[in-house]
């Protein structure tokens, strides 16, 4: 039906229901208007319901009497000087007493002034939102479980020896522990700029790491020096792993620095002791191999000599008149001792090439 | 005046938004209390501007002051604010002001006058309590019970119209009353602050300074305070040497706001 036929066909029904009167009396929010000192002038029927009080009651009463003692503190402290200096105010959070139990509203107000601007009255709007502020308390609930839940967690981790903090996904810190705080001397968070207390030698190699695992989502686990003024740098190990909601979205990521310094110090010492008793074996090895080689050379060349003695011997023999067989044995005589010296001959430049 | 000085001056006036009106040889400073400003003085302003210097300013913590310069351990107690007032006086040379406090500025303003008595000449106390919840015979008007709920419903407007400072929140009004001297500003207030001012309030217990008082003092009370009642500034009036009770025909805490044509008359009678 259109708006003009419902008023052809039911012209006193839309009168009686956009009629002024029915408008403020049965509206679904309450109005109230009333004095600067409390005294209330009107009130309608919705309030009057919720209230679970007559109008004449309620005109015996005075504004903040209606609500709880809380409220009514807070309204002479608070909302008084705000309505009177500034005219108004929006969604205070009231509660009301009610015959049949508090109900919890949504309270808007208006100044009306006289010509000097001093204050005259106070018109007033109330919304019951009872439900919604059930709702309204779980969120409050929820947010301060979730405060208690964090203070735990700084708790926590200043009771542990490490060094602990946390970032958020961009890689900008979001918590550090007390430990942390004590071993660079700077309490504030600000201050820590991006790995400025490590070392400079590792720095580079941390803030690539680093990135690399902001980017990929990988955790990290490296050995470093952190450097903090006035002190020596310290070997710690850094550990950072990401943290994901039930939702699979990297949120946080968890940090540690614990002090390795000890360890590695004795791990290093180790290291070098080690070392030089493998240079000391090797040394020995070397001094050994040369002495063999010296005595090769000598031998090879105490063996040369009678062999050369042999070969020109058997040149000599060979311009000597033999018998054919004395012959036949001289070639083979000649033969073999070629052959040795050959075989002399390779040691002595094998013994040169190694030395 | 050296150069730091200078930074120190327009720091206090920056962080307490300090201001001077008037051209008058005696200053009148005027402090607000708990849930206000300096706006809270909009009406009586009028009624001094021709004849004396005024100073007005917001706490730390409250009104259009500097929010960053709120630090948690001065403001955990009334000294944090008592120095406030003190820093404000030292900057602008103060000497032999009438001190004009509303609420708990009024014991703030006792405090003050006691660390530094040549600052002030006398006291004007406008709806005061020297400890506002009752106390072993003592009648303050509050239980502990009475805070805790207003603490309740503190925490309940935390999501509503008060948010965090910043300054694009905040807004000018022209106010007809004033128009030619200066434009107000609104700014939203810190929950978290404004619930320590709230405990620090009305844990306070200035009682023992009272019979300390060395420069005369006035009271002002309204009917029907929720805060604080006649009663409780008889006690001040019976324990402070040298103070005056005017008792006001208008309600509330807010009589500055409520009937200021009132305070006014009452004030100058005192310091005229």
């Amino acid at each position: 039906m259109s708006r003009a036929s419902f008023i052809k066909n039911e012209p006193l029904r839309f009168a009686e229901i956009t009629s002024s009167d029915h408008l403020y009396q049965k509206a679904p929010c309450g109005f109230i208007s009333f004095l600067p000192d409390g005294s209330i002038l009107r009130v309608n029927e919705t309030l009057c319901n919720w209230l679970g009080l007559t109008e004449e009651k309620i005109y015996d009463l005075k504004f903040s009497s209606l609500l709880t003692k809380g409220g009514s503190l807070y309204y002479e402290m608070v909302i008084t000087p705000l309505l009177n200096i500034r005219g108004f105010a929006n969604e205070i959070n009231f509660s009301f007493v009610g015959l049949n139990g508090n109900f919890d509203t949504l309270f808007n107000a208006v100044a009306c002034y006289d010509e000097e601007g001093i204050i005259i009255a106070i018109n007033a709007t109330v919304q019951n939102i009872t439900d919604r502020k059930k709702y309204e308390a779980e969120l409050l609930l929820s947010k301060r479980y979730a405060e208690e839940e964090k203070r735990r967690f700084e708790f926590l981790s200043n009771t542990i020896p490490n060094l602990v903090w946390t970032a958020w996904p961009t890689g900008e810190l979001n918590f550090i522990n007390q430990k942390l705080k004590d071993y660079f001397g700077e309490h504030n968070i600000n201050e820590y700029k991006k790995f400025s207390g490590v070392y400079r030698e590792d720095r580079g190699s941390v803030v690539a790491a680093w990135d690399f695992c902001l980017k990929n989502g990988r955790k990290l686990e490296k050995e470093i020096r952190l450097h903090a003024k006035g002190k020596d740098p310290e070997w710690f190990l850094l550990r950072s792993e990401p943290y994901y909601d039930k939702e699979g979205s990297l949120v946080l990521w968890f940090g540690s620095f614990t002090s390795i310094h000890k360890q590695k110090l004795l791990q290093l010492a180790n290291y070098s002791s080690l070392s030089s008793s493998l240079s000391i074996a090797h040394k020995t090895i070397d001094d050994n191999k040369e002495m063999f080689m010296k005595i090769a050379m000598n031998q090879s060349h105490m063996i040369r000599k009678p062999v050369a003695n042999i070969m020109g011997l058997i040149s000599l023999l060979n311009e000597i008149k033999i018998s054919g067989e004395g012959h036949e044995l001289l070639i083979l005589l000649n033969k073999s001792v070629e052959e040795l010296d050959m075989l002399i001959k390779e040691i002595v430049s094998h013994t040169k090439i190694s030395l | 005046m050296s150069m730091n000085d200078t930074l120190l001056m327009s720091n206090i006036f920056k962080r307490n938004n300090v201001k001077v009106i008037g051209e008058g040889a005696q200053t009148l400073l005027f402090a607000h209390g708990f849930g206000c400003d300096q706006n809270t003085w909009r009406s009586v302003l009028a009624g001094f501007l021709d004849d004396y210097k005024i100073v007005v300013f917001d706490y730390v913590g409250s009104g259009c002051s500097d929010f960053e310069a709120y630090c948690p351990d001065r403001y955990s107690t009334l000294d944090g604010y008592v120095q406030d007032v003190l820093e404000i006086c030292v900057e602008l040379k103060l000497k032999d002001v009438i001190f004009i406090g509303h609420s708990v500025s009024s014991m703030i303003g006792l405090r003050a006058s006691l660390q530094a008595p040549s600052f002030f000449s006398k006291l004007v106390f406008i709806c005061p309590s020297p400890r506002y919840i009752n106390d072993n015979g003592y009648y303050g008007g509050m239980e502990q019970d009475d805070l805790d709920a207003l603490l309740e419903v503190m925490d309940n407007n935390y999501l509503g119209w008060s948010r965090p400072i910043s300054s694009a929140e905040k807004y000018s009004v022209e106010i007809p009353v004033l128009d030619q001297h200066f434009t107000e500003n609104f700014c939203t207030t810190d929950p978290e602050i404004s619930r320590k001012f709230a405990q620090v309030t009305f844990s306070s217990d200035s009682r023992t300074y009272l019979s300390m008082a060395r420069i005369p003092s006035l009271t002002l009370q309204g009917r029907d305070d929720m805060l604080t009642s006649e009663k409780v500034a008889r006690y001040i009036q019976q324990y402070t040497p040298e103070n005056r009770l005017c008792l006001l025909d208008t309600a509330g805490h807010f009589p500055q706001l409520s009937d200021p044509r009132a305070v006014i008359s009452a004030i100058k009678d005192f310091i005229d």
